[in-house]
């Protein structure tokens, strides 16, 4: 979902790009808050994973692929803030080494992909452990709906930004990346859960999230 | 306790790094910004297909000139090769970035007062 240059006009990159400067300044700030020895690595790794992960494009329906966003996993690894920190770092190297992504665009992809992968997805992620039991069945379901809403709200960001810009009216636009991100959101929901469902296995200390809304898990040890 | 969370997520960063070496498997069908373009963008959409708009270059894009475009290192004649460097270099850059990153947090923390962190919490072991 990288939008080269010249898919979405200035005036929309500009106003994206504020917001998402915005939103690293203050993720910088409430990172303090947060980092620790344990999520210092964590956070170093999880960069370079995404990374990684972006690379490998899945194929779909109808010649087109996919691959990793991994704003929720992220998340649910480190917390919001950290995973916005992980999602700028990753977005800023692919634009200025790899130049996947356009640099004009770069506001908007980290507003999509950062911004909106992140908020969305995580927000939903907080609003179904809210309602489900405080299991771990339940806790890898949220990650699942999650982690596919947060792809399916960023296509609908990157929709608009196209309708805004002209380049694609919202009425076929909106439907057309709606439908193929909520395909690539299948792929981004089995990754993710597979790679929480891991470090949960060996580490649940390192799951941010986990530990947050199941302090009892951690009485045995205290 | 804590080389112990850094030798797991040195684990994790080996992870990465058998993912980026497996780029060259990954599909390079268009991806689904590039697919809706194709079928419903206007027609300088042909252009997505990993090219360069060469048509206007906005002035910041022209700019900068990506050291690895395409995921791929310049001189590299082989081109699986060539991804699979490009991919462990920018997996490790990526680390790197962020690691500094967190570091560079953590110092300007440390002049202020410390406060309790919601990730402080009782460790497992």
């Amino acid at each position: 979902m990288h939008i080269p240059d010249g898919f979405v006009g200035g005036a929309v990159n500009a106003t994206t790009a504020a917001f998402s400067a915005a939103g690293t300044g203050l993720a910088l700030w409430r990172a303090r808050k947060s980092l620790d020895d344990r999520l210092t690595p964590l956070l170093s790794v999880t960069a370079a994973f995404v990374f990684a992960a972006q690379m490998l494009n899945f194929p779909i329906a109808g010649g087109t692929s996919g691959h990793l966003l991994g704003g929720v996993l992220a998340a649910v690894l480190l917390g919001p803030w950290n995973a916005l920190l992980v999602m700028t770092v990753v977005l800023v190297i692919q634009c200025l080494a790899f130049g996947d992504g356009g640099v004009t665009a770069l506001g908007s992809n980290i507003f999509n992909m950062g911004w909106i992968d992140v908020v969305a997805g995580y927000g939903l992620f907080r609003v179904i452990q809210a309602i489900l039991p405080k299991t771990r069945g339940a806790f890898m379901a949220a990650v699942a709906v999650a982690s596919w809403a947060g792809v399916v709200a960023a296509a609908m960001a990157c929709a608009a930004e196209l309708a805004i810009s002209g380049t694609i009216p919202l009425g076929i636009g909106l439907p057309a990346m709606v439908g193929v991100h909520a395909l690539i959101g299948i792929g981004e929901a089995i990754i993710t859960t597979a790679a929480v469902s891991v470090v949960l296995l060996n580490r649940p200390d390192l799951v941010s999230t986990f530990q947050l809304r199941l302090p009892a898990a951690q009485g045995a040890e205290a | 306790m804590n080389r112990r969370v850094w030798a797991y997520c040195l684990g994790i960063l080996g992870a990465a790094a058998i993912l980026a070496m497996l780029a060259p498997l990954a599909s390079t069908a268009p991806d689904g910004l590039d697919r809706v373009m194709e079928d419903h963008g206007p027609a300088r959409a042909e252009e997505s297909a990993g090219e360069k708009p060469s048509t206007q270059p906005e002035t910041l894009a022209a700019l900068i000139h990506p050291p690895m475009a395409d995921y791929r290192v310049p001189g590299v004649g082989n081109k699986n090769l060539s991804t699979i460097l490009a991919g462990l270099a920018g997996t490790l850059v990526a680390f790197a970035l962020a690691f500094g990153l967190a570091r560079l947090i953590r110092m300007r923390r440390t002049s202020s007062a410390a406060e309790g962190a919601p990730g402080v919490k009782p460790r497992a072991k």
